[in-house]
């Protein structure tokens, strides 16, 4: 009958050979499986099912001098207990932190989240402002090449991926300057188990009182996750005065590209994006008075 | 203490079935398989309203490994079906009516070919104009969903008292409002699973599931087949949760897969996945409530009038029931001399609504409990200060004109006991002080307009208090009997079963403690038999909370007339007196004169011996109640219940993130049976309140579900409801076993309206609608609104 067929490469060449004698069909890339598991009824009957969880070269985490390496099978918890990224990309750890349950983390990968590029992935803004690089496979060409991030999205969740093509590793760039404010806060319905309404990743570096740089993504109000540059650019250079603040937030709102769906309306998602930026400019002075 | 006078009853003890259901032992309806067994897949539509022109099966019924495709053409009986009315087709075949109609069934051993050919059926509709928008269901013009009753009305209940322009004239403050309530899914965790069986008798047959309400689930299977009632055997798999809702959506797959199991003589189940689960099963019925109240300066409640119109959606299943119990319960546990209440049900072709704990309650004590808060404020009092002047004390005449005589009527007891425990008035005044409201209740609200979600000045906290009185049982929607069965065996232990049934509530242990009590021995030598139709007399639906106080007593009676037989013999035995008394306790009978005692085993192997009869039917009917349907007066509950609930909740006032977190609920059920299955009850109730309050919300568009499994209908998880602080006040009720009444739908009921009145203590602002979702708190409307 039309039953699916499933293969599980243990190794990226593997991977490409199964890919090669594959032809024609509907090809899923299946890592953790917690987003496809939760829309298996609409997945096509003639799918052909390729799981590469146990694809080795995909896992771990590795400290490069300038950048931190994750391979994209890379369980979500794994990420959360491991000290590197504890120690030097703390904005991460807040986002995991908000993530699903203990059992799913366990499960969930963080390819996934980046390759099912809704707007609402949670790890998604936080590597967008990191600029992050992201590695890319392709079985075709059996090549190897690189992205920034924002470049990976089409639209909600759609990817700019093509034939096979799989994220095998997230390059994130370590800064060198010391002080690096970071952000993250993500508003859902429940306090676990709760995909965003709306969130806000930042970085930035604040010195004699001024921003010198600032960089923002905001997470479930666009078709796309990006930066937020013009809100960025202004901020840029800038002391944070609240009149700073309150300008800061209508620009952010006319930034943003929200709209009503089953989890939010577009009125609830543009007022709290204004309140989080203005929540995470207030937190970045008071971090400064310390 | 008075729980000395039990050695069972009254106790902590962990259910019969817990050690099943943990270590996942426990046979669901899925878990079971038989020989032969074929798969039905159900086909619906893809249009909300219409009329059928064709169904073309011809290019599915060609599909290999289908066994036969079932339709109306196949329904040997009725095909048009209802628990009260009959208006719900089991097959569609002229017309569709909302989403959730079923038009034919695909039945067959292999499930991938059930399923291609389940894309082969043609269906072809003409679509009608959908109504979806219940608020305009009576509209001179309105599209009619049934137009063979010539209105899309489906009851009304009037209720007149007093003098309402009267009541109006002598009230010095006159509040309006209008509250709204959503349509909630049950969200057992099992969903619906059912098996038809054919027997080697002709006509015969075995239906197991998770079927809540095995009687009427037969009633209907019968009419459907058209054979008599005894022909159909409905054994009743354990429950996954039900809260109500698996009646009719059970009755419905129940019919569809016999009809299709007398087809093809095997064994046909259906297993409906989440989806379709959501999509197929009845809802809590969403309301639209107008409150006008007047009320003195004094704070005297001198008019209540209520207009309420619930959506029933395509069909009208328990519709008459659930709006009856909103009209008797209007007003709230308040003395008002001046009622006019109109409550009215009316079809659409949304998802139809039915019954689901609290049954019409959870609607009007929202409105209820927060008009009551808002009067008080209107008054400068405390909202204890106002329920205590209006309150039904003992003798205090209901709206409907019932007079609260022959049990004791706890309100004040229950307020007391838990504004004590949880502080209430102080932390009420302390956090009201801050944000106190405003003049206009309807105006924004500044401190919502706070951003900061860190910082501590953005956490406000409220506290929030809501009460109820509540009818046990059925009251007078219906006939209110039930039996039980008992048979002791000769070593003592003991075979038990009710004509009500386990719904996953414990009912079975609490039977089996009262049973045990009776008898003198432990629950643990209590077999509680699987619930068959054909093993004991119909004893109505498991539903009303009505199982512990009518089955219960049930139960204790059957094992008197055993106790009294015993003792009978006894008396011959040891050559007593006719009026010597036993004590049936620890497993011994104790002549109480002579001090001579037997063991219970001994004395069951001596009857038995001597051919005394130890199995005996129990029966308990329900003393008499009254209603008057033209001006809906009369003693409408033989007893009645009480409880309250506090809410603490901490606002983000930031993202309108409502903290649920602490809730100290104490409730009247009389006396407890089983302490640890009533704290679950509580535990439970609350939780489920707290998700109708804060954020559950079934939403509809254009007829049709949007959100339809649990990644988008959201229910609280563990850590989404706080601390639950559970107390019973334990006012011993004359009918019931040990005097015990209800618990089940009261711990539910309060809760969502306890919490808005926290919201309110705790920002200053008033809100009328459900759920009190971010969206509503920070922008004034919830998602259910905005998608309508
Ligand atoms: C109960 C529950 C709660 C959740 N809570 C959250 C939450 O709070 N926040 C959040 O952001 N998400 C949440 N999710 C969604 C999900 O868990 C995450 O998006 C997760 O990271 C997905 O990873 P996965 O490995 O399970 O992906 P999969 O389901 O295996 O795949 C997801 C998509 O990505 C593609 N994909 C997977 N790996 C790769 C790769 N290496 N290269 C290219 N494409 C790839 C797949 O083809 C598929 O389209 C939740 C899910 C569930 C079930």
């Amino acid at each position: 009958m039309n039953s699916m067929q499933y293969y599980s490469p243990n190794t990226l060449d593997e991977y490409q050979k199964i890919y090669s004698n594959i032809t024609g069909k509907n090809i899923l890339v299946f890592a953790g499986g917690t987003d496809l598991m939760v829309g298996r009824h609409e997945l096509p009957q003639d799918a052909v099912i390729i799981d590469i969880s146990g694809i080795a070269e995909l896992k771990g985490i590795e400290k490069k001098e300038d950048k931190i390496v994750v391979g994209s099978c890379t369980a979500l918890n794994e990420l959360l207990y491991s000290h590197q990224i504890q120690n030097n990309i703390p904005i991460l750890i807040k986002a995991i932190k908000t993530m699903a349950s203990e059992q799913i983390r366990n499960r969930a990968t963080i390819g996934g989240n980046i390759g099912n590029a809704s707007p609402a992935g949670d790890t998604i803004t936080p590597l967008v402002v990191l600029e992050a690089r992201i590695e890319i496979f392709s079985p075709e060409s059996n090549e190897i090449r690189t992205i920034p991030i924002e470049a990976l999205f089409r639209g909600p969740c759609a990817s700019t991926l093509q034939n096979g093509e799989i994220i095998t590793k997230i390059i994130i760039p370590l800064r060198k300057d010391k002080g690096i404010f970071c952000y993250f806060r993500k508003i859902g319905q429940r306090n676990a188990m709760t995909i965003t309404k709306a969130s806000l990743s930042a970085i930035a570096k604040y010195s004699s009182s001024k921003i010198e740089w600032i960089k923002l993504a905001s997470g479930s109000v666009s078709p796309v996750v990006k930066r937020m540059s013009i809100t960025e650019e202004f901020l840029k250079g800038k002391e944070l005065t609240t009149a700073v603040i309150n300008e800061a937030k209508e620009i952010i709102a006319r930034e943003i590209s929200p709209i009503t769906d089953i989890r939010s309306t577009k009125a609830f998602r543009v007022l709290i994006t204004k309140n989080l930026l203005g929540d995470c400019l207030y937190y970045l002075i008071r971090q400064q008075n310390i | 203490m008075k729980n000395n006078i039990f050695s069972v009853v009254g106790k902590n003890l962990p259910r019969t079935d817990a050690y099943e259901k943990v270590t996942g032992r426990a046979q669901y309806a899925a878990d079971i398989s038989f020989p032969g067994m074929c798969f039905a897949a159900q086909k619906k539509t893809t249009v909300p309203h219409g009329i059928i022109k064709n169904i073309d099966i011809s290019q599915a019924e060609r599909v290999t490994g289908v066994e036969v495709i079932i339709t109306h053409k196949d329904v040997p009986g009725n095909n048009i079906s209802g628990v009260i009315k009959y208006d719900q087709p089991v097959f569609s075949f002229d017309k569709i009516y909302c989403p959730a109609d079923v038009v034919s069934l695909v039945v067959g051993e292999d499930k991938e070919a059930v399923q291609k050919a389940l894309t082969l059926i043609k269906i072809e509709v003409e679509e009608l104009p959908v109504l979806s928008d219940y608020t305009h269901a009576l509209d001179k013009d309105a599209l009619l969903i049934h137009p063979e009753n010539k209105s899309n009305l489906i009851n009304h209940y009037p209720l007149r008292k007093g003098n309402i322009e009267k009541g109006f004239q002598e009230s010095d403050v006159i509040i309006e409002r209008t509250y709204t309530t959503p349509a909630i899914e049950h969200a057992y965790i099992e969903p619906e699973c059912i098996t038809a069986v054919p027997d080697f008798r002709k006509d015969v047959y075995k239906i197991y599931g998770s079927v809540q309400n095995p009687f009427t689930c037969r009633r209907i299977v019968a009419q459907v087949m058209k054979v008599p009632l005894a022909n159909i055997h409905i054994i009743q798999n354990e429950l996954g949760g039900s809260f109500g809702g698996k009646d009719d959506t059970m009755d419905m797959l129940a019919a569809r897969a016999c009809v299709a199991c007398k087809k093809v003589g095997k064994p046909v189940r259906i297993h409906l996945s989440r989806e379709e689960s959501i999509i197929e099963s009845y809802k809590r019925h969403p309301y639209t409530m107008n409150y006008k109240v007047g009320v003195s300066n004094k704070g005297i409640l001198k008019a209540m009038k209520i207009d309420i119109l619930a959506d029933g959606g395509a069909y009208a299943s328990m519709s008459p029931f659930v709006t009856w119990r909103s009209v008797v319960q209007a007003t709230g546990p308040y003395e008002v001399k001046n009622v006019h209440t109109d409550v009215r049900a009316v079809y659409t072709n949304n998802p139809y609504t039915g019954a689901m704990r609290g049954f019409g309650s959870p609607q009007i004590i929202f409105a209820q409990e927060s008009l009551m808060d808002e009067l008080a404020d209107e008054l400068h009092m405390s909202p204890i200060e106002i329920r205590r002047i209006n309150g039904y004390k003992q003798d205090s005449e209901t709206a409907s004109g019932q007079i609260l005589s022959n049990h004791v009527v706890s309100l004040n007891q229950v307020i007391d006991k838990a504004t004590k425990e949880s502080d209430f008035e102080k932390k009420y005044e302390t956090y009201k002080a801050k944000y106190s409201v405003e003049g206009n209740s309807h105006s924004i609200n500044l401190i919502l307009n706070d951003n900061q979600f860190s910082a501590g000045s953005n956490i406000k906290e409220g506290i929030g208090l809501a009460c109820s009185f509540r009818g046990c049982s059925l009251g007078a929607e219906g006939v209110d009997a039930t039996g039980s069965l008992i048979s002791i065996q000769k070593d003592g232990s003991v075979y038990l079963i009710s004509g009500l049934a386990e719904n996953g509530q414990g009912l079975r242990m609490t039977f089996s403690m009262i049973a045990a009590e009776t008898l003198g021995i432990s629950p643990d030598d209590i077999y509680y038999l699987e619930q068959d139709t054909s093993r004991v007399a119909d004893g109505g639906p498991t539903v009303a909370s009505r199982s512990t106080l009518v089955g219960g007593e049930a139960v204790k009676n059957a094992a008197e007339i055993v106790k009294k037989r015993i003792e009978k013999m006894l008396i011959d035995e040891w050559e007593l007196s006719e009026r010597a008394t036993f004590k049936f306790a620890d497993h011994y009978i104790v002549h109480e004169g002579s001090g001579k005692k037997i063991a219970v085993s001994e004395a069951c192997d001596k009857a038995y011996l001597n051919g005394v009869n130890l199995s005996a039917y129990g029966w308990f009917k329900a003393p008499e109640v009254d209603w008057d349907e033209e001006i809906g007066q009369g003693p409408a509950y033989f007893t009645y219940v009480y409880g309250c609930q506090i809410a603490e909740v901490e606002v983000n006032a930031a993202s309108g993130k409502i903290l649920v977190k602490r809730v100290t609920a104490v409730h009247d059920a009389g006396q407890i049976i089983n302490r640890l299955g009533a704290l679950g009850q509580i535990y439970g109730g609350v939780s489920m309140g707290a998700g109708y309050g804060i954020m559950e919300e079934v939403i509809v568009k254009n007829a049709e579900i949007q959100n339809i499994n649990f990644d988008e209908y959201l229910i609280p998880t563990s850590v989404d409801v706080g601390e639950i602080r559970a107390f019973f006040v334990e006012n011993p009720d004359r009918f019931g076993p040990f005097g015990a009444k209800s618990l089940g739908e009261p711990t539910l009921e309060i809760t969502a309206a306890a919490i808005n009145n926290a919201v309110a203590n705790a920002l200053g602002k008033r809100f009328y609608h459900l759920p009190l979702d971010l969206e509503q708190i920070k922008t004034g409307k919830t998602l259910y609104q905005i998608k309508k």
